[in-house]
């Protein structure tokens, strides 16, 4: 049997956006092609994507896509960013609420203490 | 970005995110997956918009849940996110492919490295025995793809079987292997 056979359940490198796209575009001789596949079989989401990114007729198209969702990350990453920031002096403002509340209640207390007890 | 940042590997940026919760890091470590989770939801859910859709859906589902928990392999886990995501759409509509439950129930854990725990040899002739218990088609399309180095369309035209079932048979087909070494291990033990 041929000593090939451990390359079945060897640990393949990750691809690169640019060799997947190349492979995509069909631009690779056959040699290369192979290889691509192989480290393409070693991982179901690199299957999966590669067979999902073929459905599209139009190749080009992808790179548009992908920056559309960069863009749209980076836009829920900021808007994560101001979310947190605006729950932070919220959150102070509680605290502070919370103490004057405490201090007046022992303030009641002390007075109300020593008016009883003259 | 600034070019070091693309080398740095995933955990380490999770790392980053967990130590100083600035989602800048997040941010470097999903770009890198926007066309990977692109494709993933494409696949399963065939349409370019809501594949779109899914994918902004997970990067959210992402942020939410990483400020949660902490997570050990990356990339496994996004995957997980973003099939499940796929899934449970799919599960709304009413359909939910064969293919897919199939799939779904795979292992997404890291890679096992057989033959670290094998010599050579043995791995050699525990793989040619697997291998043959493997059904025809999977073992014929594991052996012209990873022996006689064919490409999935040689091996679509040789065999006659579409692109989609060549693929299909080696991912199955080397899962299987891998579930039947694993269980040959489990027994000696």
């Amino acid at each position: 049997m041929s000593d090939k056979l451990p390359d079945i359940l060897k640990k393949q490198a990750d691809l690169s956006e640019e060799e997947l796209m190349n492979y995509l575009a069909g631009n690779l001789t056959a040699q290369e092609r192979h290889e691509i596949e192989q480290r393409l079989a070693a991982s179901d989401m690199l299957t999966d994507a590669e067979e999902g990114l073929s459905q599209l007729e139009n190749k080009e198209k992808i790179n548009v896509i992908v920056a559309d969702l960069n863009k749209q990350l980076y836009k829920q990453l900021q808007q994560r960013r101001r979310k947190k920031r605006r729950e932070l002096p919220n959150q102070s403002l509680i605290l502070i609420t919370t103490f004057i509340i405490l201090v007046l209640i022992v303030i009641a207390f002390v007075v109300i203490y020593k008016m009883r007890n003259g | 970005m600034h070019s070091s940042q693309l080398t740095i590997p995933d955990n380490e940026l999770l790392n980053h995110y967990y130590s100083d919760g600035n989602s800048k890091w997040l941010g470097i470590l999903l770009q890198r997956y926007t066309l990977l989770l692109f494709g993933v939801c494409m696949k399963y859910l065939k349409n370019e918009e809501e594949a779109k859709d899914a994918v902004q859906q997970v990067f959210e589902k992402s942020i939410q849940e990483l400020g949660k928990y902490k997570v050990d392999y990356f990339k496994s886990w996004i995957y997980m996110v973003a099939k499940n995501h796929c899934l449970m759409k799919l599960r709304d509509k009413g359909k939910v492919p064969k293919e897919i439950t199939e799939r779904m129930m795979a292992t997404p854990a890291e890679e096992n490295n057989y033959a670290e725990h094998l010599q050579k040899d043995e791995l050699l002739e525990r793989l040619a025995n697997s291998l043959h218990e493997l059904i025809p088609d999977q073992r014929i399309c594991i052996e012209q793809f990873y022996l006689q180095k064919k490409s999935y369309i040689e091996i679509a035209d040789q065999t006659g079987f579409t692109l989609m079932q060549v693929k299909s048979y080696i991912q199955n087909g080397k899962r299987n292997l891998r579930t039947l070494l694993l269980k040959q291990i489990k027994n000696e033990r």
